[in-house]
């Protein structure tokens, strides 16, 4: 290999600008992220919210699109007495043990927290996914140490450089896009509702989108969900775990079992009663309000969230619980 | 080892160093050491394939010790001829054999089943659960075309083991091709290697390409084309057009992406490979279109098949049967499903068609390329609606789903599918212009002529910002599978 010293310093400067671009491109991930909307944006409303203390709400409820889409916060204010102030902290792929990441820094007018609950999860290793692990990080959310010892294994999962979180974020701007084409193209979305809404995050107007409905089926029904279904120790410790947490500070604790979809095939009955009872059983020392068989195929708006039909049986299902 | 995932980020470096730096003092080392790397590379999908390359590198070169034995004993010519026969035969075979049990065992036996019990007669033959080792038929007609060409004395049989097991494994082109002769690459194993400044640079360049057009226009395309033909009997005729036009693309920057990112990656040590792509879109005709698409392994069925078989010099029906033989191999080649023996029928019809029309039609029109080359690509998407289907049935019903009036309709897919499509086809205009202003060069982003640094370095600049903010690595090279 003969090169000439031009060579040379031609070879350095093209490194170097590779690893600089790259390096910048890097850089000035988080901003984008921040500036763009995305799925994933709740989760600094959330965090905002709770850090902010003139936000006194009396229940919160938690938990993942389904809960978005299942619990009318305004509904639930209005029906119940003394009409306490009710906020959802709901989001996007938000899994029970992401939940429990906000459980310790709730502002200390919470005097009761709802989880909303999919059964399928408890048979599954505790874990967070990549995006809601890279929001918590680009919204600004720090573990206390009371989380740290109650999800040493999410602590572990999240403890990354920030070269590493960037890099995760790359996909921000192409997320950013997206949002934005799909709030101009599709006629059955509510613009907005995912940054801002605290009552009832339900982002479609439509009861169904039949095209969506049957290409959701088939995805669901291509696994067996509840199949031979059991609920891991790890689980197990750490719900109780959690809820000594939430009783020392004196929150009422209640889970709602979510529902399922009739049309979803892959689960049959038997599953679901199977893996409700080891749920009821095993968690009898707080309250859990069962939903699982409450709403009919038509109270869906895809083979998994409820549309608006389904979420007002569930707040009055909730309604009457309560 | 994937080009597009970490591991190779490390490995390339690595590799480069030590076989410019510490292994060039020794042809034979640095053989050896192509040999350790390439295995290594192969070996990280699954060892045991390592065994299957080595037994048919060890297979092809034996048949050339032998027959080399054979001839250097005088005797009867006729004899010995025969002798050389049985021996590169017995090799061809036995490749053959491999690759057919591993790649087409379970297809001939269901297809079997499926024709007795259509007559009534159920046969119980069980299928194997096999693994298709990858690249295996990339190496095995590599290892095919040393034997033919020294039976047929167009090459010299090598006593370098080193040379000719790095010939075979060369990890560059292992899994995905360009599907190399004896004749170009075994020889740039027999002598020192050096690089120069400009190779190394269009080598670079060459590889950015490659990357650009698999991780951001196949892989984004791969979204919406999985969503579209997963669900096409919902979507509307409009979407389906989407669909096999966006495939088109994504089997383009797929193949052609890996064929770039091998080929700069050779230039880096020294070994120049064949051109594979030569910018298939903007063919004029379909003839034109397999003078440019998959180069290597069309060339290869030219050189072993066609020709042999009397090309077109035997008259008209002896062509039409030549030309209906190697589209069928070709497309049995690609894979073990009656969709690629379709596809491969309906490139035969084409071209016969052409010829056919050229030879007997007193008028044969001649268009411009503006018209021609939009008219030559509708027919090349609709064969690739063959090819991506998972059954016949289902090409036929995408096919016939694609005539009703919803042809009118704005395609829409469901959710950030869309955004996929339309992403994909904003980088697919980026991509068709570049290449359209280099389409005299050996790839899109030969940059020789290019004087002014920043517009070399904005062009860099952009693809790098396309990489990392648009990349999509959601799926393994198309082309593996066969």
């Amino acid at each position: 290999m003969n090169l000439t010293r031009i060579h040379k310093r031609n070879i350095v400067v093209f490194i170097l600008f590779i690893c600089v671009f790259l390096g910048a491109l890097n850089g000035i991930t988080p901003f984008i992220y921040r500036a763009l909307p995305n799925d994933y944006v709740r989760t600094r409303l959330i965090w905002n919210t709770i850090r902010d203390s003139s936000f006194t709400p009396e229940i919160v409820v938690f938990g993942n699109s389904r809960g978005m889409s299942s619990v009318n916060g305004h509904k639930l204010q209005d029906g119940l007495d003394g009409n306490p102030l009710v906020f959802s902290f709901t989001s996007t792929s938000q899994d029970l043990s992401e939940s429990m990441l906000y459980y310790t820094s709730l502002p200390s007018s919470v005097k009761c927290v709802i989880q909303c609950v999919d059964i399928d999860q408890l048979s599954t290793p505790i874990d967070i996914h990549t995006p809601n692990r890279v929001a918590l990080h680009m919204y600004g959310y720090e573990m206390d140490e009371q989380t740290k010892e109650l999800l040493p294994s999410l602590y572990t999962k999240m403890d990354y450089s920030d070269i590493i979180y960037n890099y995760e974020a790359r996909n921000s701007l192409f997320m950013g896009m997206a949002t934005v084409i799909r709030n101009l193209l599709d006629d059955d979305v509510v613009v907005g509702v995912i940054e801002t809404e605290l009552y009832y995050p339900s982002t479609v107007t439509s009861d169904r989108n039949e095209v969506l409905y049957q290409h959701d089926l088939e995805e669901q029904n291509k696994e067996k969900k509840l199949a031979s279904f059991q609920i891991r120790q790890e689980w197990k410790t750490l719900v109780s775990n959690a809820y000594q947490i939430l009783k020392s500070k004196g929150i009422q604790y209640y889970w709602v079992l979510m529902p399922y979809n009739p049309d979803v095939k892959s689960m049959t009955d038997a599953d679901k009663q199977y893996a409700k009872q080891l749920v009821l059983k095993e968690f009898s020392y707080f309250p859990i309000i069962d939903c699982v068989d409450l709403l009919d195929a038509s109270d869906f708006y895809d083979a998994i969230h409820p549309n608006r039909k389904g979420a007002e049986k569930l707040t009055e299902c909730l309604l009457q619980q309560l | 080892m994937l080009f597009n995932s970490v591991e190779f980020l490390v490995f390339l470096p690595l590799v480069f160093f030590f076989y410019w730096f510490v292994f060039n003092r020794n042809l034979k080392l640095q053989n050896l050491f192509i040999v350790v790397v390439s295995y290594l590379f192969y070996g990280w999908w699954d060892i045991r394939f390592l065994l299957l390359i080595a037994f048919t590198s060890l297979c092809s070169w034996l048949s050339g010790i032998w027959i080399e034995k054979i001839r250097s004993k005088t005797g009867d010519e006729g004899v010995t001829k025969r002798k050389c026969q049985w021996v590169a035969g017995g090799n061809i075979v036995l490749n053959l054999a491999i690759l057919g049990f591993f790649k087409y065992y379970n297809f001939f036996v269901d297809s079997f089943v499926y024709v007795f019990s259509s007559i009534g007669i159920t046969l119980h033959v069980s299928t194997l659960s096999i693994i298709l080792p990858v690249g295996i038929s990339f190496y095995t007609f590599q290892a095919l075309s040393y034997t033919i060409d020294v039976y047929k004395r167009k090459l010299e049989p090598t006593q370098d083991i080193i040379a000719f097991f790095a010939f075979v494994s060369f990890f560059p082109q292992l899994v995905a091709g360009p599907i190399e002769r004896a004749t170009n690459l075994l020889t740039q194993f027999y002598k020192p290697r050096s690089v120069e400044y400009n190779e190394m640079v269009d080598g670079v360049r060459q590889m950015l390409w490659g990357f650009f057009k698999k991780i951001v226009i196949a892989d984004n395309c791969a979204v919406a084309v999985n969503d579209i033909f997963g669900n096409y009997e919902n979507y509307p005729a409009s979407a389906l057009v989407m669909g096999a036009v966006l495939f088109a693309f994504q089997i383009y920057g797929d193949f052609s992406g890996y064929s770039d990112i091998a080929i700069g990656t050779a230039k880096l040590f020294g070994i120049c490979l064949m051109q594979n792509f030569r910018y298939p879109y903007f063919s004029l005709n379909v003839i034109d279109f397999w003078r440019r698409w998959h180069i290597s392994l069309n060339t290869w069925f030219v050189d072993y098949v066609y020709i042999p078989l009397g090309g077109s010099r035997k008259g008209t029906v002896v062509y039409v049967r030549n030309i209906f033989i190697v589209f069928l191999l070709s497309g049995l080649w690609h894979g073990a499903n009656w969709t690629f023996v379709m596809w491969g029928l309906y490139h035969g019809i084409l071209m016969v068609s052409l010829f056919l029309m050229k030879k007997y039609c007193s008028y044969y029109p001649s268009f411009h390329s503006s018209v021609s080359i939009p008219v030559t690509f509708v027919f090349v998407v609709l064969g690739w609606i063959f090819f991506r289907a998972e059954t016949l049935p289902m090409a036929v019903d995408y096919l016939s789903d694609l005539c009703s009036v919803s042809l009118f309709s704005i395609p829409k897919i469901s959710g950030i599918n869309n955004v996929y499509a339309l992403v994909s086809m904003f980088f697919i205009v980026f991509m068709l212009l570049v290449e359209w202003l280099n389409r005299d060069k050996l790839f899109g982003l030969d940059l020789k002529n290019v004087k002014k640094t920043y517009i070399r370095y904005g062009l860099y600049g952009m693809i790098l910002f396309s990489i990392y903010f648009f990349g999509n690595n959601s799926s393994d090279f198309i082309y593996f599978q066969f």
